[in-house]
């Protein structure tokens, strides 16, 4: 059988950027990236992490509850602010200095000259990261860039850079079906159809940039009919929420987009934010219900730098 | 140099926030010098002859297709804003390694743009050479090894530093095995051992430091001329395709050869029509446009205030030929908004603004265009204060131009120029859009000087017309028209 290792080797293996979202807090994102890290250690490849919101540091600068630390292995790149780098043991050696500014100096892209921990905290806006991700694919070989978080909690918008998603939830207080059922609705936008090829379906209405419940029932009351197709540029665009879906579907409307990230693996963490570990084997049956793609449990009490 | 003072409105309405867009400036550094709107004044006589010699020079090594132009415009794209770690050096506050790849960064394309000397010779720029400050930053890298940059803390290690730093390697190599629950025992260890590292980087750093210290303006002048090479070579680009010549300086005279507004060019050019380019020689004192509407007053207005701004921010000007004094002030007053939070009308705002412009003329060696004064009130008054002003106007040090329909009456001296001769087309327009097209076709827009009494030009009503106001208005119009001419002979007569 297969290792979840070897599993998360395998479905990044074709991926160029890379978003790991979470359920909520406590979800194990960082947990997950630690694992890609250590699945990576010795693979071919040009391994690039970032935040999108803060990793690394030991303890939650909110809750201030006990945080998994990023562990990097000698040669794997980060892209962190300037004010984090005086923490970081890993001897980083600067390749590049952004111009985009943060509140904690610019971003900057640094390779790890031996093992050590980082703490991560990369660019604020969408525009930055697409920028960086750009420089990435320019510049390093065979590139892998890992995203972690949501920029600014902003939602879904924030992954139009990725190629593929790495989703991470937890039961918290959720029975199985109703976790299932709250991710559903939360990352509905991962299951919007892509149309192939270069040409839009026929009756479609194209939008670009992000489309509300507003938008749609705009749409519904002059243009948009029965049997057309609504088409985003990005599947990460749709803002619409499940009402209006249904009554998309209902008016035998079509949600498309023409590109948008995939979702690859789903990791489930046992362990609740009270430290209560459930039973993974009800949650990992639910949750194969709602994708096809490899559910990977996360290890409760990991080594340094695996959670998988 | 000064800072230009016209708000937003004015600078997007004289097309220079449309020429500031389409400058290319190699760095975005450069950009946000460009943006701070610096200008020669009277007092920057000899920097902007300096400036213009070296645009020419420049000029040259463009115009002669030489590869040195693009490398270096290559090379400055990576200039790196190194001021704040100057600053942070100065107030001695600890550098950190980012601080210290931008300083790299920096000197390393110093050297690479030291190896085109033609360039550098031609725009004038003569760097401190910082070979020293590459060697201290290069540390124990070899030369072969510069490019591209890269640095790490690693690169200043002494003996004592490399060993600690390779047992903390070690140490945090075999975390990645660790397991619970001997991680916190491994941790401690972790942290013993880069406590060695940090204390011993300390004073590595220390050292580089004060090394770097002494080189710290030479380092911040030569980033300014850097910028300044840059914006030199992005400015010679935006006009290249008139190829102009360097523009000359008077005291006297303001002046250009045909003279374009590109921003109205490209408009022009998008809607398949081109730009007449203009001629035109002002003085101190007052120079009156007057012409029928839609002649082109406004643009032409526009026009010159533009490309004299842009000459004395040292762009060549969009002419063949320019003759630019420098100026101590601009001001543009046009579609004055009334203020309702002030209690202004329309008019009365207009007359806080010239009241403004005139003091300004008044104080101050400035260029001054006044695009239709006094519009919004009756025609008599408003002929009657143009009036006024174009008097007061006539005998300023400043350079004023005005435009006007008004039939002008002053007691001193001016220059008149009548723009826009308009033959009202016979064909048939389709809707609107053909006929402002169309009647762009019949306009010379070329500036006339015109000496001695001329009426003012009256074409509104056949405008009008052309343009579709309803017939029966322009019935009415003309029935009008022929009882106050009856009335005036009748008058006459009497």
């Amino acid at each position: 059988m297969r290792s979840n290792l070897d599993t998360l080797l395998q479905v990044t293996a074709d991926a160029k950027s890379l978003a790991l979202i979470g359920s909520g807090k406590n979800a194990g994102k960082t947990s997950v990236l630690n694992a890609l890290i250590y699945a990576y250690r010795d693979v071919d490849r040009s391994l690039v992490l970032t935040s999108a919101g803060f990793d690394g540091e030991d303890k939650d600068r909110l809750s201030g509850k006990v945080k998994p630390r990023v562990y990097l292995f000698p040669g794997m790149y980060a892209v962190t602010s300037q004010a984090f780098l005086r923490r970081a043991t890993v001897d980083p050696e600067v390749i590049e200095c952004f111009s985009h500014d943060t509140l904690f100096g610019p971003p900057v892209l640094i390779r790890a000259k031996h093992a050590g921990f980082i703490e991560l905290s990369g660019p604020v806006s969408l525009a930055d990261l697409i920028d960086i991700n750009a420089y990435i694919r320019h510049e390093l070989a065979k590139p892998l860039f890992i995203v972690d978080g949501a920029l600014g909690r902003k939602g879904n918008a924030a992954f139009s850079y990725a190629d593929s998603v790495i989703l991470s939830v937890s039961a918290e207080n959720d029975h199985p079906s109703q976790l299932v059922r709250r991710i559903e609705r939360q990352f509905a936008w991962l299951s919007i159809p892509l149309v192939s090829g270069e040409d839009d379906p026929a009756d479609t209405i194209l939008l670009d940039g992000a489309v509300t419940d507003g938008d749609v029932a705009t749409l519904l009351s002059s243009h948009l009919k029965k049997d057309m197709t609504l088409l985003l540029s990005d599947r990460a665009n749709c803002f619409i929420g499940e009402t209006m879906r249904r009554e998309l579907a209902k008016r035998r409307i079509a949600l498309r987009a023409k590109r948008g990230a995939t979702l690859v693996a789903l990791v489930f963490n046992p362990k609740r934010e009270d430290n209560a570990i459930a039973s993974s084997t009800p949650y990992m049956q639910a949750l194969s219900q709602f994708t096809d793609v490899p559910i990977l449990k996360l290890d409760v009490t990991p080594s340094i730098g695996r959670a998988l | 140099m000064k800072q230009l003072t016209l708000d937003r409105e004015k600078r997007q309405a004289i097309g220079l926030t449309y020429v500031l867009e389409q400058v290319e400036t190699a760095s975005p550094l450069s950009r946000k010098t460009l943006l701070r709107l610096e200008y020669f004044s009277e007092s920057d006589r000899q920097a902007r002859i300096r400036h213009f010699q070296y645009m020419k020079r420049l000029n040259e090594v463009m115009t002669s297709g030489r590869r040195a132009w693009s490398d270096v415009r290559t090379a400055l794209s990576d200039l790196r804003d190194i001021v704040p770690v100057i600053k942070k050096m100065q107030a001695k506050i600890r550098l950190d390694v980012a601080d210290l790849y931008l300083l790299k960064k920096h000197v390393s394309l110093e050297a690479r743009l030291l190896l085109q000397p033609e360039v550098l010779i031609a725009g004038g720029v003569s760097l401190t050479d910082h070979t020293r400050v590459l060697t201290l930053l290069h540390g124990k890298r070899t030369l072969e090894d510069l490019y591209p940059v890269r640095l790490a803390l690693s690169d200043f290690d002494d003996a004592e530093l490399a060993e600690a730093r390779k047992a903390l390697a070690a140490i945090q190599l075999s975390l990645s095995e660790v397991h619970e629950p001997l991680v916190e025992k491994a941790l401690a260890k972790v942290e013993t051992a880069e406590q060695r590292v940090s204390a011993l980087e300390e004073k590595s750093l220390l050292w580089l430091e004060e090394s770097l210290l002494p080189f710290a303006d030479s380092l911040r002048e030569n980033q300014e001329k850097l910028i300044d090479l840059d914006l030199k070579m992005s400015k010679l680009m935006l006009t290249a395709d008139y190829k102009p010549d360097v523009p000359r300086l008077s005291s006297s005279r303001l002046s250009f050869d045909e003279v374009i507004h590109p921003e109205e060019e490209a408009r022009l050019k998008t809607a398949g029509l081109s730009f007449t380019p203009l001629d035109i020689s002002i003085a101190d004192g007052l120079t009156l446009v007057t012409g029928a509407n839609m002649s082109g007053k406004s643009v032409a207005l526009n026009t010159v205030l533009l490309n004299a701004i842009l000459v004395n921010m040292g762009f060549m000007p969009f002419a063949k030929e320019a003759v630019v004094p420098l100026f101590d002030a601009y001001e543009r007053i046009g579609d004055v908004q009334g203020d309702r939070s002030q209690g202004l009308s329309t008019f009365g705002a207009e007359v806080v603004a010239i009241k403004k412009a005139v003091s300004l003329a008044e104080k101050e060696k400035a260029l001054i265009v006044i695009d239709e004064p006094f519009r919004g009130t009756n025609p008599e008054e408003g002929r009657l204060l143009t009036s006024g002003l174009s008097s007061h106007l006539s005998d300023q040090a400043s350079f004023v131009l005005l435009s006007t329909h008004y039939q002008v009456k002053t007691e001193g001296t001016y220059r008149h120029y009548v723009s826009g001769d308009i033959v009202i087309p016979t064909d048939e327009p389709k809707d609107e859009k053909d006929a402002v097209r169309l009647l762009s076709e019949h306009v010379d827009y070329r500036l006339k000087e015109v000496t001695g009494k001329q009426d003012t030009t009256h074409k509104a009503i056949e405008i009008a017309g052309w343009l579709g106001l309803q017939k029966s208005i322009l019935e009415t119009v003309e029935r009008y028209k022929l009882s106050e001419e009856v009335e005036d002979g009748n008058a006459q007569i009497e």
